[in-house]
Order: C-alpha cells, then sequence, then structure tokens
C-alpha cells in the first residue's frame, strides 16, 4: 500500500482529503505545517507528498526542495491556491512532478495518484 | 461765460439730445414719450441757467429766471408720469397726475406774477437772485412731494422687482437720489442760506443713467457709475470752490483784477486737480467698495492658498468663484489639456452658455500661448499689444477678452480665459500683472492636482490589488473545503460506501457535511461584507462613535493574509475600555489600513507588529502601530509624509499612503507623529480627543 503525505494548515481539508485517498486505498500521513512535514518525511518516508504552496512557517517549495534533495525518489506534488504559469515554472523546474489548484478535484488526483 | 453757464449750456443740451434720442428708439412707448417730456423740462430748466449769469441788467436775469421755472415747475409732474408708466401704475394712481398737471398748470400761469417771484437782488457772489413770493413756497412743497412720492414707488419696485428689472431700477432710483440732491443746491439762496448751485451737473447724470437704464438691458454697475460721479463732483467742487475764495480774496484783499485772481486759481486747480483725482478714487474705493478695494489683496491670498489644494475640481471651481467675485468678468472659464486626445477642454466656465468648446493644437490662441507664454489680449493694455484678428476672433467665440496661459515646464497645460468686467473698466496693466501670478501659481495647482489624480488611481488599483489577493485567499480556502466535503460524499456513494450503512449513520454524515458548510460559507459572507465595506468609496466626511479596536479588526480583515504571508505576528493590546473617538468610520479604517501595511512592508523576513490601545490623562486616545522593521533612515526622517515620496522598491505604491494617512488623521481631528531607528523599527504614533 503507497504511503502519501498531505500538508496543509486548513485542518478540516486534511481530514477530508484524508478520507478521500483513504477511499483510494492509500495509507495517509497528515502535516499542519512545513516541520511537521519534514518530520513525516523522515520517519516515515511516504511514496508521494502533496504539500500546499503556502504554509504558516515555510512555504512549499523549501520543502520541496528539501525533500528531492535528500529522497529524489520520493514524489512531490505542489497544490496551490491560485493558477500562475509563472509559478508552476519555477515549481516544476525545482522537480515537483505535478502541481495543481484549488479547489482539488478528487477523481483528478486518484488518476494522478496512479500514474505517479 | 461763468461756470454756471457752462454748465447749465451743457446740461440743456444735452438733455434735451438725450430726450430726442430715447423718443427715437421708439414713438410708441409710452415709457419712452414720458422721459422724453420729463429731459425736455429739465433741458428748458438748464438753458435758463445758461442765460441767467450772461444777463447784464435785472429784466433780462428776471426772464431768465422765468424761463428756468417753467422748466423746473414740469420737472417733477413729468418725472412722476415717467415713473408710473416705467413701472405701470398709471390707472391706480389717475387722480394724483391729474392733480399734479393741475398744480403745474397753475403754478406756471403765475410764473410771471409777483406772486411767484418778488424781485431781482445781488446775493452774495451773484449780481442778480430771485426773492421768493408767496406761491414761491407752495410750488416749492409740490416740487418736493411729487418727487419724492415718485422716488419711493421707485424703490417699491426695486424690493418686489428680480434681477434685470431691479438693476434698473436701482440704477432709476440712485441716480434719481444724486439728481435731485445736486437739484436741490439750487434752493438754499432763494432763503439766504449761502449754498450755492455748483452741482448742477449732476442733473445731466440723472437724466442720463436714467435713459441708460431704461433703454439697455446689460447694465453696468451702479457702484461703478456712483464713484465715477462722486469723483467728478469732488473734483468740480474743488475748481469751483479754489475760483470763488481765491476770486473773494484777491479782490478784497489785494484789490487785484480778475486777470491776477483767473491765474492764481487756474494755478491751484492746475497743481491740485490730479492728486485730488486720485484721492477721491480711493476713498470712494476704500470707503465705499472695500471689496473692489481689496481684491489684489483677495487675488493675493488666494495664491498662496490654492498651491495647497491637491482636487482638481476644488482648484478650478475655486478659482473661477474668485474670479468671479473679484473682477466680476461677463465670462471666466478654465481650460485644460487632455494629454490624451492632445486637446484643451473647457472644464468649467461661469457665464458661458457654449459648453463644448474645445481648442486644438492647431489653433491660432494656443499657437500663441504656446509661443509668447503671455496673456493674449483681444486690445492693448499699456505696453501689451493686442492679438492678431485670427486670435482675436477665436477670442470672442470664447466671449473672452483676455486669456492667460498655464505653463508648466514649458508646456501649456490649461488656460484661464476672461471676459470684460461688467463695470465695463478695462483691464489694466496692474491687473495683468496680479492675474499674472495666478495664473503662474494656478498652473503649479493644477499639474500637481492633475498628477495626484493619477497617482491616486495607480495607488488604488495597488490596494485592489491586494485586496484581491485577500479576496482570494478568504473565500478561496472555505470554498476548498466545502468542495472536497461534498466531492466526498458523492464520490464514496457513487462507490457504495453507503450502500450497506443504516440510515441515521448516512443522515449524520450528511448533517455534519450541511453543518460545515453553513459554516464556512458563514466565513465567506463576513469576509465579503468587510471587504465590501471598506471598499466603498467615502463620499464625504460622516462622524460617527468609532471603536478603535473593530476599525483595527476591520483593516487587519483586509491586510490580514498578507502578514500572514509574510509570516508577520500581530500583537494587539488595545485595552477593552478604550474610548470611542469622534471619527468617520471609512476614514479610520483607512489610516490603519495603511499604517499596517507600511508597518508589514518595512519587516523585511519576519517580525511582530503591535498595535496598542491606551487612553490618555488628558482625554486622549492614544494609538501606537510598531513594526520591526529595518526603520527610516535619518536622512528621510523629515520626508516621509511628502506625497509621492516613498523608500519602498518598485511596484510596491507610489509613496502616497503617508500622506492620504496625514491629511486623514487631521481631517478627524487627531495628530500623527512617528520615532523610528535604523534596524530596530518605527512605530507610529495617533492621538485622536475622545469621543463625547
Amino acid at each position: 500500500m503507497k504511503k502519501i503525505l498531505i500538508v496543509d494548515d486548513e485542518l478540516e481539508f486534511v481530514n477530508d482529503f484524508a478520507k478521500g485517498l483513504e477511499m483510494f486505498g492509500y495509507e495517509v500521513y497528515k502535516a499542519g505545517d512545513g516541520e511537521g512535514a519534514l518530520n513525516v518525511i523522515e520517519n516515515k518516508r511516504p511514496d508521494i507528498v502533496l504539500c500546499d504552496y503556502r504554509l504558516p512557517d515555510v512555504d512549499g517549495d523549501k520543502i520541496l526542495e528539501k525533500t528531492k534533495a535528500a529522497h529524489p525518489e520520493i514524489k512531490f506534488v505542489i497544490i496551490t491556491a491560485y493558477y500562475d504559469e509563472v509559478v508552476e515554472k519555477r515549481l516544476k523546474n525545482l522537480g515537483a512532478d505535478e502541481v495543481i489548484f484549488k479547489p482539488i478535484v478528487l477523481t483528478y488526483i486518484e488518476a494522478l495518484l496512479a500514474k505517479l | 461765460m461763468t461756470f454756471f453757464s457752462i454748465s447749465g449750456l451743457l446740461n440743456g443740451v444735452s438733455c434735451f439730445l438725450l430726450g430726442i434720442f430715447v423718443f427715437l428708439r421708439d414713438r410708441k412707448n409710452l415709457t419712452y414719450k414720458t422721459y422724453f417730456y420729463f429731459a425736455l423740462s429739465v433741458g428748458v430748466w438748464s438753458f435758463g441757467y445758461y442765460f441767467w449769469p450772461l444777463a447784464k441788467d435785472k429784466l433780462s436775469a428776471l426772464n431768465s429766471f422765468r424761463l428756468l421755472h417753467y422748466g423746473a415747475v414740469f420737472i417733477p409732474i413729468f418725472y412722476y408720469h415717467f415713473i408710473l408708466t416705467w413701472t405701470d401704475q398709471i390707472k391706480r394712481r389717475k387722480p394724483s397726475l391729474i392733480i399734479g398737471y393741475i398744480l403745474a398748470i397753475t403754478i406756471a400761469l403765475f410764473i410771471p406774477t409777483k406772486l411767484y417771484i418778488q424781485d431781482m437782488v445781488p446775493k452774495f457772489i451773484f449780481k442778480f437772485w430771485a426773492v421768493p413770493g408767496v406761491l414761491y413756497h407752495f410750488y416749492l412743497v409740490y416740487f418736493f412731494f411729487y418727487v419724492v412720492v415718485a422716488i419711493y414707488l421707485i424703490f417699491k419696485e426695486m424690493k418686489r422687482s428680480q434681477g434685470i428689472r431691479k438693476s434698473q431700477c436701482k440704477y432709476v432710483l440712485w441716480a434719481s437720489i444724486i439728481g435731485y440732491l445736486g437739484g436741490s443746491t439750487n434752493y438754499p439762496l432763494w432763503y439766504n442760506i449761502p449754498i450755492y448751485p455748483v452741482v448742477n451737473v449732476f442733473v445731466t447724470v440723472y437724466v442720463g443713467i436714467i435713459a441708460y437704464a431704461i433703454l439697455r438691458h446689460q447694465l453696468l454697475e451702479i457702484e461703478v457709475i456712483i464713484k465715477k460721479s462722486l469723483v467728478f463732483a469732488g473734483m468740480f467742487a474743488f475748481a469751483f470752490g479754489v475760483f470763488v475764495t481765491v476770486t473773494l480774496l484777491v479782490s478784497q484783499l489785494f484789490a487785484a483784477g480778475r486777470l491776477v485772481s483767473l491765474a492764481i486759481s487756474s494755478l491751484i486747480i492746475i497743481i491740485g486737480l490730479r492728486p485730488l483725482e486720485t484721492w477721491l478714487i480711493n476713498a470712494t474705493d476704500k470707503f465705499l467698495f472695500q471689496k473692489k478695494y481689496e481684491y489684489k489683496q483677495i487675488l493675493k491670498t488666494f495664491i498662496d492658498e490654492v498651491i495647497t489644494v491637491l482636487n482638481l475640481d476644488e482648484v478650478v471651481n475655486s478659482t473661477l468663484k474668485l474670479l468671479d467675485q473679484a473682477l466680476h468678468p461677463h465670462t471666466s472659464s478654465i481650460f485644460v489639456l487632455n494629454k490624451v486626445e492632445d486637446k484643451y477642454q473647457l472644464y468649467n466656465a461661469y457665464g458661458l452658455e457654449d459648453k463644448s468648446l474645445i481648442f486644438t493644437s492647431e489653433s491660432k490662441l494656443v499657437t500663441f500661448l504656446k509661443k509668447t507664454k503671455d496673456p493674449a489680449v483681444i486690445k492693448q493694455v499699456d505696453g501689451i499689444v493686442g492679438v492678431s484678428p485670427e486670435i482675436a476672433s477665436e477670442m470672442t467665440n470664447l466671449k473672452a477678452v483676455v486669456v492667460l496661459p498655464l505653463m508648466l515646464h514649458n508646456d501649456l497645460i490649461g488656460f484661464i480665459s476672461l471676459g470684460k468686467k461688467k463695470s465695463d473698466e478695462e483691464y489694466t496693466k496692474d491687473d495683468l500683472d496680479v492675474l499674472l501670478d495666478l495664473a503662474r501659481t494656478e498652473s503649479i495647482a493644477v499639474g500637481n492636482a492633475q498628477l495626484l489624480q493619477e497617482a491616486a488611481q495607480a495607488e488604488r488599483r495597488a490596494a485592489i490589488g491586494t485586496m484581491a489577493a485577500g479576496i482570494h485567499h478568504e473565500i478561496g480556502n472555505p470554498l476548498n473545503i466545502i468542495n472536497t466535503k461534498i466531492q466526498l460524499f458523492l464520490l464514496g456513494n457513487q462507490r457504495g460506501l453507503y450502500k450497506d450503512k443504516p440510515k441515521e449513520e448516512v443522515l449524520k454524515e450528511c448533517e455534519s457535511i450541511l453543518n460545515e458548510t453553513l459554516q464556512q460559507t458563514n466565513r465567506i459572507s463576513e469576509i465579503t461584507r468587510k471587504l465590501a465595506n471598506f471598499a466603498k468609496p467615502s463620499k464625504e466626511f460622516k462622524p460617527e462613535l468609532v471603536s478603535i479596536s473593530e476599525e483595527v479588526d476591520e483593516a487587519l480583515a483586509v491586510v490580514g493574509h498578507e502578514l500572514e504571508l509574510e509570516r508577520i505576528k500581530i500583537e494587539r493590546q488595545i485595552s477593552s475600555d478604550l474610548p470611542k473617538i469622534l471619527a468617520d468610520r471609512r476614514e479610520i479604517q483607512q489610516i490603519f489600513f495603511n499604517l499596517i501595511r507600511n508597518a508589514a512592508q518595512a519587516i523585511e523576513q519576519t517580525g511582530i507588529i503591535t498595535i496598542k490601545g491606551i487612553s490618555t490623562v488628558n482625554n486622549k486616545v492614544h494609538i501606537e502601530i510598531q513594526d520591526t522593521g529595518k526603520g527610516i533612515p535619518e536622512d528621510k526622517i523629515h520626508r516621509i509624509f511628502e506625497p509621492f515620496f516613498t523608500t519602498k522598491g518598485p511596484n510596491k505604491g507610489m509613496g502616497l499612503g503617508l500622506s492620504i494617512v496625514r491629511q486623514l488623521v487631521w481631517r478627524n481631528k487627531g495628530e500623527i507623529t512617528f520615532r523610528s531607528q535604523v534596524g530596530v523599527g518605527t512605530t507610529f504614533i495617533l492621538e485622536f480627543p475622545k469621543g463625547a
């Protein structure tokens, strides 16, 4: 069973998102900020990280960089609030496997995760 | 020929001419006709004065006096008739009119008898003057009765009329008063009072002004006519006084001849007349028309003030209003360059009907102003040459006689046009000098206001940018939560997750989703309400009791998201019993919005913004907004409230925030100060009086 980490500071959203992913058959970890996310990554080694771009302590791109540097095999998806072509390009250059926008579409993510 | 002869002849001829002139204007017009008779009677009276001083013997002096009175006896009744016709009251007052005519004719019949003039005797400086008979006193009563009633009727007419009619009445009234006061100088000598009929000339002025008032529809300002008559009379009285006094002194003390006295008095008159005229003009200006005297002072004060106005509407309108009050032009207008279309458009005008006038750069007037940077005048004014016929015709379209360029950095950014003065006085070099000063300042004021207008728009766009990001975040998040929740349920249902579950459990699940949705939509509503409230333009200043704590929250609702992104912590230390202040709610929000945003922008990495609110002993509400930012360098400290001054990088606003903040604080009767230390941070301190 693939392990997935969700990082977002909106608790209600994280819980629902996690339920959805569990329904899809994944093992889900949750984190509310950058520090928590890095902890989970080090200790649990998820296969895929779904990370919000804006977090209370650090931005998603910093976690992306650190993760990819330490564990290049971990797939990393950034979720951001608004669409911006430039930001998307930059994130992909930094190694993001995909960039998606809120509001998320569960079925789309299901398909995406299967592909990764 | 003596002075009295000359003034008599002058009066006589001008009254006849005026009468005929008015009559010929429209022979069927009853007002004109009665005016004609009135002028004629004054003319006859005046000719009597022409002949009397020339009389060598008693009989011819007596005859001239009789002639004079044939005119004088009909003056009041013709005047009364004229006023009744003009004010349309003939029917109502017919009996008094008929009685007046009977009296006039009766008295006229007695003029050749001793009952009217007893004798001719030497009196004071005159060789012959009349001794009144019994009927003469009667005549005087009749004379003043009809004159006073007529003047009273004009006064009443003036009170109830408006507009042009009112000014006509004002004219006729003043003219009558001046005329009869002048005319009354004829009577004291009859009763051995040594006042000479020196101001007979006023009578012509009187007849003339009335003609003017009833013929013209665009009237001069009555003040100007009164002023001119007073100055004229003063000079006349002076010349005459000198002449009489010198003649008397010279003949009595030195027993010298007429020639000597003539020479001496001429000398005195020549030397004294010009200074006297200037003095009289100043004196009448000063005492009677104080406003006019002060107009240059008003213009100068205005110049100092207009520069501080930063709103284009206000600059233009206050300037036009001022010009109208100070100079009384028929028209005045201000044109401002439309930079996009490169043409000069009318911004606002007084007295100009055609508001669609536009001047392109092909206009000869515009070319002239651009090239010379001088005022354009239709007629030559002391050393300034009148413009070419082509330009003059453009100015005539604009109903302007003077056009002043508004130059800014060698560009013509607009112009002021002025029509003729209502007083018919010409523009003087003096006027133009003051006006040019005004135009120079006006250019700067208009330029500033335009620049500020553009900048304020840019500033607003920047603020809208901040707000748009805020809206996206504040509304996007709850929407995302709701959206995911619903998707999760629908997808689960679709995949049979709820197939085997008891109904109660599914219902509970639904209830939880709906509850959360409700909560999130409330969150959205709250944020849209706050944003709408904040973005609403403040139209007028509306003071009310405002709670600092609430307004800080409102501002944070808008700017808070930005702070969150920048990882800036907000510490609120507003005491719960902080008194409310009397201020405009929206302006207070704007003050906090700007100060908090500024504080956030000053913080480079992470930091804290502390907002403190305490009430002080002297009934003030004291608020501090403190940041742990980079601080303001010492050399910039004195400039931070200047408009357009900014220490921020590009795309962070135009540097208007603090200047606007200060204006708003002042408008709300508050004070703003600050202390700053490089590397430590800046604290803005606001103090508002406690609300009632």
